[in-house]
């Protein structure tokens, strides 16, 4: 404010003298001479002149140098997208093998176990009917026995009736034929 | 003080704008001016081109522009560079961008400078202290570029400029630009067009800047006379009260003058790149596309 009022007070002071000045007459808005043309260009190419080893220079330089390096980081960045893509693709395409490689591999152990089970079973089968039938020919062969043992006893003990009935002794090679005839009629019944 | 605002009033306006020498014929109040821009230019641009020159520090730092002042002639600069010289000269701007660059900035630091009132406050001290600074102690100041010798040599030494490149970089071409493209049987016709063509640019720049620097400041004084008129020739409530009415008026066209001042160095350099740019690039339908450019650049510094 302090400082308005100083600038205040000063245009005032000025407006006499100014006034002065315009009552003098002859404003010609083209006034002037060729020197101050001259010393015009000379001030500009001097300015120029200072400018362009001074300013222009280095600002060029900074601007093309952070151009440059921007141009280059994109570049850059376009080179790593590129790669990246590349190598996505690439690790997409392993993928995908790998995928391809496993679900063979499934498939493979699936129909491995498929055919282990089957052969398992088929040899359980095989050793189910092999028991089934040596358990039979065990079993025929027991009762075979036991039938056996049945009719020698029962001749014996048909004997020993016999001969009590008959009230004498039968040799062994009588007993041998009637056993045997015994078992003839036995098997012949049966 | 009532006299001497009659006296203001009733001065006129375009004594306010007119150069005076008071020291011989050369030291005017505008080549006073011209010197205290050259100052100016110098002292903004060199230290903030300091601060845009890479650093050595080899980090991403580096490259960035530190502090307002470097930030503001940078942005200023790239804009120039990037938005309005590249379109015209392709891969050439670098090449002549300094001179460019000092044609916006120099018109510039001028018009603003024309917008301080230093003429007045230098009156004001030589009145106070009882001496008489300038012609007959009106004091020193103004607006180098309302003056037309000023915008003549600065119209001149980018004409040479412009016609020097184009004449170094391709003699030939230069003087086939003269023909227009046209068939031989036309060029009766149009080489002295071109000609006149040639010389007008000059004119057109130097013209166009003093007359919208000059105009502006002439509306500026006219408003500040009527606002004394109106207080002291009416007087009372009425008068002081319309009197606001022009004061808001000179605001008005301060704060135009100040866009004004930005425009019209735009429009000089930006002409002048266009012109270059018609004489040192070559290529398919130059003519028709420069042509339709320049028309379309002259209907907007017209329409200022």
């Amino acid at each position: 404010m302090k400082y308005l009022a100083s600038v205040g007070t000063i245009l005032l002071s000025a407006a006499p003298v100014l006034a002065a000045a315009a009552e003098e007459g002859g404003a010609n808005p083209f006034a002037g001479t060729i020197y101050q043309a001259i010393a015009a260009a000379l001030i500009f190419l001097i300015v120029f002149a200072v400018l362009k080893v001074k300013a222009w220079g280095p600002i060029l330089k900074g601007l093309q140098e952070r151009e440059n390096r921007i141009r280059k980081d994109l570049q850059e960045a376009e080179a790593a997208s590129k790669q990246a893509k590349a190598m996505l693709a690439d690790y997409e395409q392993r993928l995908a093998a790998a995928n391809e490689e496993a679900r063979k591999v499934i498939e493979q152990g699936k129909a491995d176990a498929q055919r282990l089970a089957q052969s398992l079973r088929d040899q359980a089968q095989a050793e189910i009917t092999q028991m089934r039938e040596r358990a039979q020919a065990e079993i025929r062969a027991a009762r075979e026995q036991a039938l056996t043992e049945i009719y020698e006893k029962t001749a014996v003990l048909a004997t020993q009736v016999a001969g009590r009935i008959l009230q004498r002794e039968i040799n062994p090679d009588d007993q041998r034929e009637l056993v045997e005839r015994s078992l003839m009629e036995l098997s012949r019944n049966n | 003080m009532i006299d001497f605002a009659l006296t203001l009033a009733a001065a006129n306006p375009v004594d306010h704008v007119v150069d005076k020498p008071f020291i011989g014929w050369l030291i005017s109040n505008v080549t006073v001016m011209l010197v205290l821009s050259a100052i100016v230019t110098i002292a903004l641009i060199v230290p903030a081109a300091k601060r845009i020159a890479s650093g050595k520090s080899g980090t991403l730092d580096d490259l960035l522009a530190k502090g307002t002042l470097a930030n503001l002639v940078e942005a200023v600069c790239l804009y120039l560079r990037d938005a309005v010289f590249r379109p015209v000269l392709h891969e050439e701007t670098d090449k002549y961008v300094p001179m460019l660059w000092t044609f916006f900035w120099f018109i510039l630091i001028n018009n603003l400078l024309g917008l301080v009132p230093i003429l007045d406050i230098t009156a004001g001290i030589g009145a106070i202290m009882g001496v008489e600074i300038g012609h007959h102690g009106h004091g020193v100041g103004g607006t180098a570029t309302q003056s037309i010798w000023v915008t003549s040599a600065l119209a001149a030494v980018s004409f040479l400029w412009f016609n020097f490149q184009a004449i170094r970089k391709d003699p030939i071409g230069f003087l086939k630009h003269l023909t227009a493209g046209a068939p031989p049987y036309m060029w009766p016709i149009m080489v002295p067009v071109e000609i006149i063509g040639t010389f007008v640019k000059p004119v057109a720049l130097a013209l166009r800047l003093f007359a919208n620097m000059t105009g502006g400041h002439i509306i500026v004084a006219t408003l500040l006379g009527f606002v004394v008129s109106l207080a002291t020739a009416l007087g009372g409530v009425a008068g002081h009260g319309m009197a606001v009415i022009p004061l808001l008026g000179v605001v008005a066209i301060y704060f135009l003058e100040i866009m004004v001042a930005f425009i019209q160095a735009y429009i000089f350099t930006f002409l002048t790149c266009l012109f270059l740019g018609q004489l040192v690039v070559h290529h398919h339908d130059e003519h028709h596309e420069e042509h339709e450019a320049e028309h379309g650049a002259e209907a907007h510094s017209h329409a200022h």
